[in-house]
């Protein structure tokens, strides 16, 4: 249910594709309100907080001058949250501050303050609890590349030149994406005047596909028997970082997001360009590309739970094999500032996965014709060093490959399969490892934009 | 010594109109500094935390990616040779933390305030001297943050004071003493340095 909204609000897209092409008037620059953004980001906590002193009675809730000191005094620790509160719930918490700049006409980088701003002050002072260092890394990190992406959705979603209860639509529809951005639009009047749209209004950028299919998993681990249900996959491509140059911060990106029959939110993945260069020339026959992207991670299965916030840096190239076929590579290596990974004696107290800092490096090659891709394979490593929970280095690798053949009217048949391989290293022990296979058979649409194969960025 | 405060004294008022000209850094930059820190040591399970007091110092270098907004690597170390773990308080330790990480710097008005943030990795090393026997370190290795605010005050177009107040953050996993074991441990720093900018 919590991408029901971002399914109506991305295929409202698709309509506004062909309106982005009218001439609109170049959008005004919009007016900077520094303080009403932080008394914004600050006012989502002290709302929040109220909320669950007053309405739902939570004894966490009920802070005071004294639980303020005691937690200035005691700092930092870790918490032990559920997974799914630590590695989701807080990021798109922190995506709320986020806005709240990029709603008072703030730019990425001047937004990214808020976002450490509003954790800071909640985890300090929003809670009778510690301030938990994991959910001040999640929060603020996870904020920043989930509300950019989702400020730039729900900038497309909307058109100042809409009128009418469609104009209305596209913006309940961005709501839940953007809801800063929303409640300061219906505050100013700006849910029904007519004007220039923002720059992050760009429709024409997105494609979206939709994937439906029965998918088969393997769990060597526990179970070691075959696990069918049936899956959903959305991919979010914003532009194409081959030939977008660049611009600003989010200028390109891309989110994955699967749930399934077994598990919910199955999967999110999103990465951003903060900065990208080209290498040789943009009319040269192969291009490569310097990009620096920030990555959101959010992985659970049967078998894995995995997670984090990264940057990574690497090239992306582009291979001309004919007039209208190619090769595409990418090739990153990557940090991960905070990652959590599920193990067997992973954890501590009530949490059962680690966390830590990380490095790994990932490749994909990619066939595409006529602008549709059809293959797609890849791997990737990480490395997670526990600083919370059971002393160990955590070694994780992904691989997968995925083909589509295009169908008329926008469809595809696909077939996907993947691997995953954990494996855990305690001083002293005996190491430890799981490994989880999937398969996937799907039917894929292309809600918006064409039938090229998108996502898992 | 009064010499020297003279001579900064009369730079920074000959600065005074070049701060409006200049509110800030441009291009690339570099900045050395230090001053008196704090230390504090929480871990998983403990009721209360370590402090202790020492010194630090930083070096930072970085570029301009807009007017307001700088981004850079910044290196802090802390040091304090007389730390005592609270749970284990008969031992004396010299405690040694290291960061490295990417920081950003964000001026919101024309002056020379700023705000920084920035996260990175971390290390701290943990050395016990025991009465008898040899010396042990211990060391940990994890994730790195600091955020703080600061101050540039213009010396000349390519040079200017900084103050800053900043909190490092370092989290570097469990700490095996000989005597206790210190479980997830995070250690806080809190920084008054004076520093050198040449931009």
């Amino acid at each position: 249910m919590r991408w029901a909204p971002l399914a109506l609000g991305l295929t409202l897209l698709a309509p506004s594709v062909a309106a982005a092409q009218d001439s609109v008037p170049p959008p005004l620059a919009a007016r900077q309100r520094p303080w009403l953004a932080v008394a914004e980001a600050i006012g989502v906590n002290v709302f929040v907080n109220r909320f669950d002193a007053w309405a739902t009675d939570q004894a966490w809730a009920r802070v005071s001058p004294s639980s303020w000191r005691r937690n200035l005094r005691l700092g930092w620790e870790w918490d032990e949250n559920e997974f799914g509160t630590n590695l989701f719930a807080h990021p798109y918490h922190g995506g709320l501050y986020f806005n709240a700049g990029r709603a008072n006409g703030l730019d990425f980088w001047e937004s990214a303050p808020l976002a450490f701003l509003g954790s800071w002050s909640w985890e300090y002072l929003g809670e009778r609890f510690r301030p938990s260092l994991n959910d001040f890394f999640m929060t603020s990190l996870g904020g920043i590349a989930l509300g950019e992406s989702f400020h730039r959705v729900g900038a497309s979603i909307r058109d100042n030149q809409a009128r009418g209860g469609g104009r209305i639509l596209r913006e309940i529809a961005a709501l839940p994406l953007d809801p800063m951005g929303g409640l300061n639009r219906l505050v100013r009047g700006e849910w029904t005047a007519i004007g220039p749209n923002p720059p992050e209004h760009d429709p024409s950028g997105f494609a979206l596909r939709l994937a439906g299919g029965v998918q088969v998993t393997q769990d060597t681990f526990s179970t070691d028997r075959d696990i069918e249900s049936a899956t959903l996959v959305a991919d979010l491509l914003y532009r194409d970082p081959i030939t977008q140059p660049y611009q600003a911060p989010f200028d390109v990106f891309g989110v994955r997001a699967q749930v399934s029959a077994h598990g919910a939110l199955h999967l999110l993945r999103a990465s951003g360009r903060l900065y990208g260069a080209n290498l040789n020339g943009t009319t040269r026959r192969h291009r490569h590309l310097f990009a620096v992207n920030q990555r959101f991670d959010y992985a659970r299965n049967p078998a894995q739970e995995f997670g984090g916030q990264s940057v990574e840096a690497g090239i992306y190239s582009r291979w001309r094999l004919s007039e209208h076929s190619g090769l595409r590579t990418q090739l990153f290596v990557d940090a991960i500032v905070l990652g959590a990974m599920d193990a067997t004696v992973a954890g501590t107290g009530l949490r059962g996965y680690d966390f830590g800092p990380g490095l790994g490096v990932r490749t994909e090659v990619a066939f595409e014709r006529k602008g549709v891709t059809w293959l797609r394979s890849w791997a990737r490593s990480e490395v997670i060093h526990s600083v919370s929970g059971a002393p160990a280095d955590h070694e994780a690798s992904f691989g997968g490959f995925e083909a589509v053949v295009p169908l008329p009217y926008r469809f595809g048949v696909g077939l996907h399969t993947g691997y995953f391989r954990r494996v855990s290293r305690y001083p002293g022990k005996v190491r430890e490892k799981r490994d989880f296979t999937e398969a996937r058979l799907f039917i894929s649409w292309a809600a918006v934009g064409s039938n090229a194969l998108v996502g898992a960025p | 010594m009064s010499a020297a405060r003279g001579v900064l004294l009369l730079l920074a008022l000959a600065a005074a109109p070049l701060a409006a000209q200049r509110p800030h850094r441009g291009g690339f930059w570099f900045e050395v500094g230090g001053g008196p820190a704090t230390a504090r040591v929480a871990c998983a399970g403990c009721a209360e935390v370590t402090t202790a007091t020492g010194s630090g110092g930083y070096l930072r270098i970085g570029g301009t990616v807009s007017d307001g907004v700088l981004l850079g690597l910044e290196s802090f170390s802390f040091s304090d040779e007389s730390f005592g773990f609270r749970s284990d308080p008969d031992r004396r330790v010299t405690a040694e933390t290291t960061s490295l990480g990417v920081i950003g710097l964000w001026y919101p008005w024309r002056a020379g305030f700023f705000l920084k943030g920035g996260v990175g990795i971390a290390g701290g090393d943990f050395t016990v001297k025991p009465d008898s026997g040899q010396r042990r370190t211990v060391k940990g290795t994890g994730v790195g943050m600091t955020f703080g605010v600061g101050y540039d005050l213009n010396l000349s177009r390519r040079f200017a004071i900084t103050t800053t107040g900043a909190a490092y953050v370092a989290a570097i996993g469990d700490l095996v003493l000989p005597t206790v074991t210190v479980d997830d441990a995070i250690a806080s720093m809190y920084h008054l340095t004076i520093g050198l900018t040449i931009r």
